[in-house]
């Protein structure tokens, strides 16, 4: 039976090769965006983890306990690295220099685990020592500060050994609200800045061993500290936590692309289908003769299954091949772009791809293959088997299912794989509907005029009297225009929403921490460097006190993570601003934008927070902001693009809350992004004192 | 004595087309034995074919026993039925019913390829039968290449390849003109004093029947001897 299955099918192999290549594209395609996906995704993770300066990182406000300090010792099994940071705001003098803020960190010469820290003279932290200190360049730069240098922190005297000019955990710039003077950890105590009220941040950073899978081992550490240390003033957090936009836009890409191979995979069935269609009915006679010879039914219809599912496996073969050259060629071709992509042979999306292509045989020619290996063998000698009467159930399920699970393991969400199917199966339909119409119009047509010439009203004969193969040429046209048309309006989404900054308002130069003295000279160094407006938002930072006039604590142990994160979410410190109208990166989904001037204290909250948080709109807030206690209540919800990279904040109060201007001895700060049209009142008024 | 290869006893076949029941055969009793030649003979639509579907097993009776080797195939199932036909039956088509894809060669040694043979075995006992039908020089030929009487020969090599025990013909000369039937049936006949192959030929051409040892006709659904 092998043999002759094989002599079958070798000796139609041009047929064979079609059917394989009506899978081939599809599952090419799907195996190509696999590896590109993966390939990409790598990148972005080894950028990820260092933006951590490791794999899995645990803060806190407060020092770490015994019960921390147990559970970081069980973590570190060997071939594990960690490394402890400490950072917090202070002033720093130097000699004829006014005190000025920075932010301060403590590290260890572990520090970094993951990625760089870049420092002109080169070494990081080995310059680093007793006495010693790097200062962000931006210190050089503000402040006249330079290597060899002494500056004076809390109560030690250190030199500036060199400048930092990159710091992999520093994170989006704009997100730090003073430039870092990093110390050695030995120097801490000696500062006796700590316990002196300093809002101080603890880290401890691990780095997982080589032979880790990065994703499951960090997940599965976080995982495991997240239910060994429940308090919520821990923040648990592991390198796959960050840079959420690009992973959306990862995720989102994913889906755009398994949509296109999906479709592409859609029309490779129709037309396989088809193919295999005409093939069976032209084998039904052999099958019919192989019975009368002795085969059984039950061996007949494996021989033609074998066969279909062959061209199937051939199929997902050479979509594998073609697949993985694609992605070959374009991992070559990336670095030109400069994007290092790194595309590594994935054995499951060969799998998917071979088992697709399988699946997608089987599910469209099994019903075929039962009825005419099960029909009488002297009726399939008599006469020519029965027109298709479509396919069961169970084919189209098998198809339909394979399709939904490639989606799913695509999108990673059940409900989108869901969607995605759903409406490819209401295209389907529709196009049904409309081939079957159109049908309906030929047929008519074709019956009543004589007035038509007998060419046009052979060829409407000839669509009415094969009425499946017209359909699925029709399928394949609409089909043919669909992709067409999701390729355009998915392209453009995808570009707008991956590479926003390429818009011609996108800020090209970020000012932060200006402070009010600056302001001026920061306008005209913003107006040379840059040809679009600059503009400053206020900025301010305030801890969430009260929510509806309830005090904002943790009360006991939280049930789960959304609990802990609402307790961090709420009791975090926020940088806020005061602001006149939402600027254009912001739209406002719920409630309203107070209108410019309008005198009563509002809030507008971003969405992901107000729902993270658990706030809701009319929600009381009361902020303390350097020790005056504001209240707003939450009067609009606004989803904010923080892709734009303009001056977004979690939350945007009303211009009436803001402090009385110029207290003395207050170090007003701003932030800018030039570029943008003004979202808010005159600088002037939008200006406010930072809390230090 | 032997039991028959073969035995009808009271075969009854009934077609259901829509509210009417069409009786084709109403108590067919018949039997072969090893080595005979039989001729079933009738008018069009009399119910040959349908009883040489019974016969072969590719139908069931509506009522009757269908004894095959001296066993009751009543209850056999379709697997069973399809064993007993690869291993003791050879079937011949009117239009030959050669796999068009595959050489005279393999066409022939398809029932041993069935049965499990080595294949090259098989296309060596299949083409040293072709051999003696003359078909020698044709062995990697498609049925296309072929002649109506050639393809006939093949048809009849890979009914008796596997040295069955009855062979059942439909008709096998009722697609050729007489010279090459007449070699058809010559051939048939040569295989059957040969081996001692049982053989049941359809026909409605009474030269046909004349050749063959016995006829049975069929009229109104009943053996008429
Ligand atoms: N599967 C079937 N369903 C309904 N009627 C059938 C079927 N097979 C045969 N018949 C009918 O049975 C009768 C005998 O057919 P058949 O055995 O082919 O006759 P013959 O071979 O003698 O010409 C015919 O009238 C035919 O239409
Ligand atoms: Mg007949």
């Amino acid at each position: 039976m092998r043999r002759l299955a094989w002599r079958l099918a070798w000796r139609q192999w041009p047929r064979f090769l079609f059917f394989a290549a009506c899978l081939s594209l599809g599952t090419g395609f799907l195996v190509a965006v696999a590896h590109l996906l993966s390939a990409t995704d790598r990148a972005v993770a080894a950028r990820a983890r260092d933006l951590l300066a490791g794999d899995v990182q645990v803060s806190s406000g407060r020092p770490f306990g015994a019960r921390e300090e147990a559970a970081f010792s069980s973590a570190l099994v060997p071939g594990r690295a960690a490394t402890r940071a400490t950072s917090f705001a202070s002033m720093l003098s130097s000699a004829g220099r006014a005190p000025f803020l920075v932010s301060v960190k403590a590290v260890a010469p572990a520090y970094p685990l993951r990625g760089a820290l870049v420092t002109e003279p080169k070494g990081g932290t080995a310059l680093l020592g007793p006495g010693m200190a790097l200062a962000e360049r931006a210190i050089a730069l503000q402040h006249g500060i330079k290597p060899g240098d002494k500056v004076r922190l809390g109560a030690i005297e250190l030199t500036v050994a060199g400048l930092i000019d990159k710091e992999p955990d520093r994170g989006f710039a704009a997100f730090a609200f003073a430039p870092r003077l990093m110390i050695a950890a030995e120097d801490l105590p000696r500062t006796k800045l700590l316990g002196l009220g300093a809002r101080t941040r603890f880290t401890w950073t691990l780095r997982l061993a080589d032979a880790e899978d990065p994703a499951a081992a960090s997940a599965a550490l976080k995982k495991s500290l997240e239910a060994a240390l429940p308090e919520p003033h821990l923040s648990i957090e592991s390198w796959a936590d960050s840079e959420p936009t690009i992973r959306d836009g990862l995720r989102r890409s994913a889906l755009f692309f398994t949509v296109l191979s999906l479709a592409a995979l859609l029309l490779g069935g129709a037309g396989l289908r088809a193919g295999l269609t005409l093939f069976l009915d032209a084998q039904a006679e052999t099958m019919g003769l192989l019975r009368c010879l002795g085969a059984s039914a039950a061996e007949v219809e494996r021989l033609y299954s074998a066969l279909c599912v062959g061209a199937g496996l051939l199929g997902g073969l050479g979509g594998s091949l073609l697949g993985w050259g694609v992605a070959a060629l374009a991992g070559s071709q990336a670095p030109r772009f400069g994007v290092e992509l790194l595309v590594r042979p994935d054995a499951a999306a060969f799998l998917e791809a071979l088992g697709l292509s399988a699946a997608l045989a089987w599910g469209l020619s099994a019903a075929r293959v039962r009825a005419l290996a099960a029909r009488a063998p002297l009726d399939a000698l008599r006469s020519a088997p029965p027109a298709p009467r479509g396919l069961l159930i169970a084919g189209w399920a098998a198809a339909a299912a394979a399709v939904l699970l490639a989606a799913w393991r695509r999108s990673g969400s059940a409900e989108d794989a869901l969607k995605l199917s759903l409406a490819l199966a209401g295209g389907a339909l529709v196009v049904e509907l409309l081939s079957r119409a159109a049908l309906l119009g030929a047929e008519k047509l074709a019956s009543r005029s004589a007035s038509l010439s007998l060419p046009v009203r052979h060829g409407l004969r000839r669509l009415v009297r094969r009425p499946a193969s017209s359909r699925v040429m029709l399928f394949t046209l609409a089909g043919g225009f669909a992709l067409l048309a999701v390729v355009g309006t998915a392209r453009e989404g995808l570009s707008r929403s991956l590479a926003p900054s390429r818009a011609d308002n996108a800020p090209d130069l970020f000012l932060v921490d200006v402070q009010s003295a600056q302001l001026e000279r920061a306008r005209a160094l913003a107006g040379r460097r840059s040809r679009g407006e600059t503009v400053f938002a206020p900025l301010v930072r305030a801890r969430l006190t009260l929510i509806d006039g309830r005090p904002v604590r943790r009360e006991g142990a939280p049930r789960g993570a959304d609990e802990r994160e609402r307790g961090r979410l709420r009791a975090r410190e926020y940088n806020l601003t005061y602001a006149d109208a939402p600027n254009p990166s912001e739209t406002i989904v719920a409630g309203k934008f107070w209108a410019p001037g309008a005198g009563r204290a509002e809030a507008s909250v971003e969405k992901g927070f107000l729902e993270r948080a658990g706030l809701k709109l009319g929600s009381r807030l009361t902020f303390d902001v350097q020790g005056r206690e504001v209240e707003a209540a939450v009067t609009s919800v606004r989803e904010v693009e923080w892709a734009a990279m303009r001056p977004n904040f979690f939350v945007t109060l009303s211009p009436t809350c803001s402090p009385p201007r110029r207290r003395p001895g207050s170090a007003p700060s701003a932030r800018a992004a030039p570029r943008t049209p003004p979202p808010c009142a005159p600088t002037s008024r939008a200006l406010c004192p930072t809390s230090r | 004595m032997s039991a028959p290869v073969l035995e009808l006893r009271g075969v009854v076949k009934e077609f259901a087309s829509g509210s009417e029941v069409l009786r084709v055969l109403d108590g067919v009793d018949l039997s072969i034995k090893a080595g005979e030649t039989l001729a079933v003979a009738g008018p069009s639509g009399s119910g040959k074919s349908t009883l040489l579907g019974i016969m072969a097993g590719l139908e069931r009776p509506t009522s009757g026993s269908v004894l095959r080797d001296g066993r009751d195939a009543a209850r056999w199932s379709e697997d069973e039925a399809a064993l007993w036909r690869r291993r003791r039956l050879g079937f011949v088509f009117q239009t030959f019913r050669l796999v068009p894809t595959l050489s005279a060669l393999e066409n022939a040694s398809l029932p041993l390829e069935l049965l499990g043979a080595r294949p090259a075995d098989a296309e060596e006992q299949a083409a040293a039968l072709l051999g003696t039908l003359g078909l020698g020089g044709r062995l990697s030929h498609r049925p296309a290449q072929l002649s109506g009487g050639e393809q006939q020969r093949v048809a009849i090599a890979r009914a008796y390849v596997h040295k069955p025990a009855l062979i059942l013909a439909d008709e096998p000369t009722g697609s050729l003109d007489r010279a090459t039937a007449e070699r058809v049936l010559a051939a048939l006949l040569e295989l059957n004093a040969r081996a001692g192959t049982a053989l049941a030929v359809v026909t409605h051409d009474p030269a046909v029947a004349e050749a063959l040892g016995r006829t049975a006709r069929l009229e109104r659904g009943r053996v008429a001897a």
